[in-house]
């Protein structure tokens, strides 16, 4: 039976070589090395670093137009980056693109999906991109919508006729159609209303927890705090203070505060 | 508020993609270029016309211009229809307006002010050449002409009037027909062969109108003795005219004007406040979904049916390419065979002399055609827009993608042209070598146009310096017009035929020169390169 299916339903999943991560293992799954990124003249990412490991769930908090976006878009290969390397489980995005590609799932923080197309039309699409069998697309999508709470019957309508939070939740469905090793999340809480963030907060801890590795950004402390086992914090191009939470607990708790703390420097500044 | 309300329309109705103020002045300039070249036209056909019907019989100009008149008013009127039905029910408008403290009345005021000042620009250019070009042929009185002002601004009531009120019926058919594909198709289909029939009836007048003989083709006596007795039923416009020129009838006449004018405006405020207030949008039928029945299809044809599916999901879309696939047959028969007709009986000496002239006007001309109808085909991934993101982000080669984008459109133009080109074939219009040489030339520009109007794109999408989007529309200029001028020097210096034909093929290969600027390379490049903001 498909993996997907196993985990989200609470089954548990054989041990094999593919899927040995309950646990953070030893396998890098995201590198990114010096990241440099312009617009123009305005350097918006002069030098990131960042390595999040198979499993674990990492946050990249800042302020608003900080740059946060901007990585993840470079990170998924929406834009092109001035300097440094991304690999993604080993795969340089610009030379193995798409091995690289084929490892992730990704929502952007508006949904953006062919509105022109129907539910059923675009899931299709996606699905026969990353080459999911039909079993698996039927087992995946089964599980997602019902996590989700997505009618069936929506499948039938284009998605332009469909509201903010049920275009969120197709392309949430999207982006986990091929079951993917890393799940990537820019704003994914914007616009949603508090039962579907409760339906994603619930689908994240669960893909978490059988080792999934994720990174998102989110203006949502709160929410970040609970389900990330680390975060970067972004601030004037560069990761101004990684913390793990796993090496230090009491800081989960603090992160409100240390997040407000860069704020009070930039205005002492 | 009114005012307020009446700026907002506009801007709705007219709003654009943004472009820079030099392309905005470029483009403002030309369409007023054309508007004054195409009402020197219209007047010119009129007089021309008039001067042949009055041969035939008095009252038949008179006739023949309630006709046309009344053509142009029901033409107005369903384009009105179709603005007003995108005015009345614009989702994101009515979402703005609904919260604000905003009497219905004043709304549907603005609306129909709107599309009354629309309709009445339109009636002028339209109808005011018709009439003042007549009166002049006439010599009627100064107040003759005053009143063809009177006639576009009360006109334009009544087809304001009747426009809200069909926006109803339009909305009725957009509702029905909004996901079925194959009818929107076939109704397409329907609309293309309609306007080339209508482009057909005014190249026809057009050639009438030049031509010494008499009455012909689509103006013949008989149509004309027809008009006589059946322009009474065209109201308003034929009271409207039998009241300016004094004729009979004056009670009467003002009567159905005054009446007709009521009904519309009360029809139309009906109808306007009927679509307010219902919103006349239909529920779905709720059907259930078959998940296991979903076919998943491999990366390659998932691909390639997504660009279908995004070709003839959007109606735009649909009536574009039932164009290309329609128009360009049509287009280039009525046109070459037309202008073969009045140019080998006109030109008869001179083509005695330069036999190959015709030939290779014919082979610009054919490949002007292409290149027009091949221009609103191209796949750009611009058009995706925000949805590019899903694209980019989906492990495709970029080779593939750029791929797919070009031989959808591509094989579109190239098997429309190849229908064309046997059309004209086989009724003689073209001869077979030429039909060999204009293939392999249209194809040529074919590929080379879609291929740079794609790498255009994703250069410009990538690259915020040069813009490079141009190259494809000047390769369609640029190319006719290079055959055209080294074709026609060399017919006159009495080349032989093969050699123009091969100048022209090896001219059409110029159209693939501004390829040599995208190397593979760099066309990976500039496809990872391409930004999108999510």
């Amino acid at each position: 039976m498909n993996r997907l299916l196993q985990m989200l339903k609470g089954e548990k999943t054989p041990q094999n070589e593919n899927d040995q991560a309950i646990v953070p293992s030893d396998q890098v799954a995201i590198r990114i090395d010096h990241l440099k990124k312009s617009y123009g003249t305005f350097e918006v990412l002069k030098d990131i670093d960042i390595t999040v490991m198979e499993g674990e769930s990492f946050g990249l908090i800042g302020r608003n137009g900080i740059g946060k976006s901007t990585t993840i878009d470079c990170l998924v290969g929406l834009k092109a980056f001035d300097e440094g390397s991304i690999s993604i489980f080993g795969h340089d995005v610009l030379s193995e693109t798409e091995k690289a590609k084929s490892c992730f799932g990704y929502v952007a923080s508006e949904p953006t999906a062919y509105e022109i197309m129907t539910g059923k039309e675009y899931l299709s699409f996606v699905a026969g991109a990353y080459g999911v069998s039909q079993k698996d697309f039927v087992e995946n999508y089964r599980v997602l919508a019902s996590r989700l709470s997505f009618n069936d019957n929506d499948l039938r309508k284009r998605i332009r006729d469909y509201s903010h939070g049920m275009k969120q939740k197709i392309c949430l469905i999207a982006s986990l159609i091929h079951n993917p090793k890393i799940w990537i999340l820019d704003e994914p809480t914007v616009g949603l209303d508090l039962v579907v963030n409760e339906m994603l907060f619930s689908l994240m801890k669960d893909l978490k927890a059988r080792g999934r590795t994720i990174f998102l950004t989110s203006h949502n402390i709160d929410f970040v705090s609970k389900i990330c086992d680390s975060v970067g914090i972004l601030d004037k191009g560069r990761i101004k203070r990684h913390i793990d939470f796993r090496k230090e607990p009491l800081e989960r708790r603090k992160l409100k505060d240390i997040f407000r703390s860069f704020d009070v420097e930039e205005e002492k500044e | 508020m009114i005012i307020t309300l009446l700026f907002k329309e506009f801007r709705l109705g007219f709003r654009g993609r943004d472009e820079s103020l030099s392309s905005r002045i470029v483009k403002n300039v030309l369409t007023l270029l054309g508007g004054i070249l195409f009402v020197a036209l219209l007047s010119f056909l009129t007089g021309a016309l008039y001067d042949k019907l009055t041969a035939y019989s008095y009252s038949a100009p008179f006739h023949t211009l309630v006709f046309f008149l009344f053509i142009v008013l029901a033409v107005t009127i369903l384009e009105g229809a179709t603005r007003a039905r995108k005015c009345l029910f614009d989702k994101d408008d009515s979402q703005v307006i609904a919260p604000l403290p905003i009497a219905r009345h004043q709304v549907i005021l603005s609306k129909m002010l709107y599309i009354y000042l629309v309709q009445l620009v339109e009636l002028a250019l339209l109808s005011m050449p018709l009439l003042i070009t007549f009166g002049v042929k006439v010599n009627f009185p100064y107040w003759y002409h005053v009143m063809s002002v009177v006639y576009c601004l009360l006109l334009s009531v009544f087809s304001t009037g009747l426009s809200f009120l069909l926006s109803l019926l339009f909305q009725v058919f957009y509702l029905l027909l909004k996901d079925r594909n194959l009818i929107q198709f076939a109704l397409a289909s329907v609309l293309v062969v309609l306007l080339c029939y209508a482009y057909q009836v005014f190249l026809d007048l057009f050639l009438v109108s030049l031509s010494d003989s008499a009455l012909t083709g689509t103006l013949s006596t008989e149509f004309v003795q027809g008009l006589a007795d059946t322009t009474f039923f065209l109201v308003p416009v034929f009271s409207m005219l039998d009241l300016f020129m004094g004729h009979d009838n004056i009670v009467s006449n003002v009567l159905i004007i005054l009446g007709l004018l009521v009904f519309a405006v009360a029809a139309g405020y009906l109808a306007a406040d009927f679509a307010l207030s219902k919103r006349l949008f239909f529920r779905e039928k709720e059907k259930s979904v078959d998940i296991a029945s979903f076919r998943i299809d491999s990366p390659k044809k998932a691909l390639l049916k997504k660009e279908l599916l995004l070709l003839f999901k959007d109606s735009s879309n649909t009536f574009s390419y039932t164009s290309v696939l329609i128009m360009l047959p049509f287009l280039s028969f009525v046109v070459l065979s037309s202008l073969k007709a009045t140019l080998t009986y006109n030109l008869s000496v001179f083509l005695a002399y330069y036999p190959e002239t015709l030939n290779v006007v014919f082979l610009a001309l054919f490949l002007l055609f292409v290149g027009i109808v091949n221009a609103g085909n191209a796949l750009k991934p611009s058009l995706e827009g925000k949805a590019l993101t899903v694209s980019k982000i989906l492990p495709y080669k970029p080779s593939y993608v750029l791929l797919v984008k070009l031989l959808c459109p591509s094989l579109l133009s190239l098997l429309s042209s190849t229908i064309s080109l046997l059309v004209l074939a086989g009724t003689n219009t073209l001869s077979w070598p030429l039909f060999g040489v204009a293939l392999a030339a249209s194809l040529l520009l074919i590929l080379a146009m879609n291929l740079l109007s794609l790498l255009g794109d994703i250069h410009d999408l990538g690259e915020s310096k040069a813009r490079l989007s141009f190259l494809s529309s000047m390769a369609s200029y640029l190319v006719p017009v290079a055959i055209l001028a080294i074709g026609l020097v060399l017919s006159f210096s009495g080349a032989k035929r093969e050699t123009i034909y091969l100048s022209s093929f090896l001219l059409s290969l110029l159209a693939l020169v501004p390829l040599l600027l995208f190397p593979p390379k760099r066309v990976d490049r500039l496809y990872r390169r391409m930004e999108v903001n999510a």
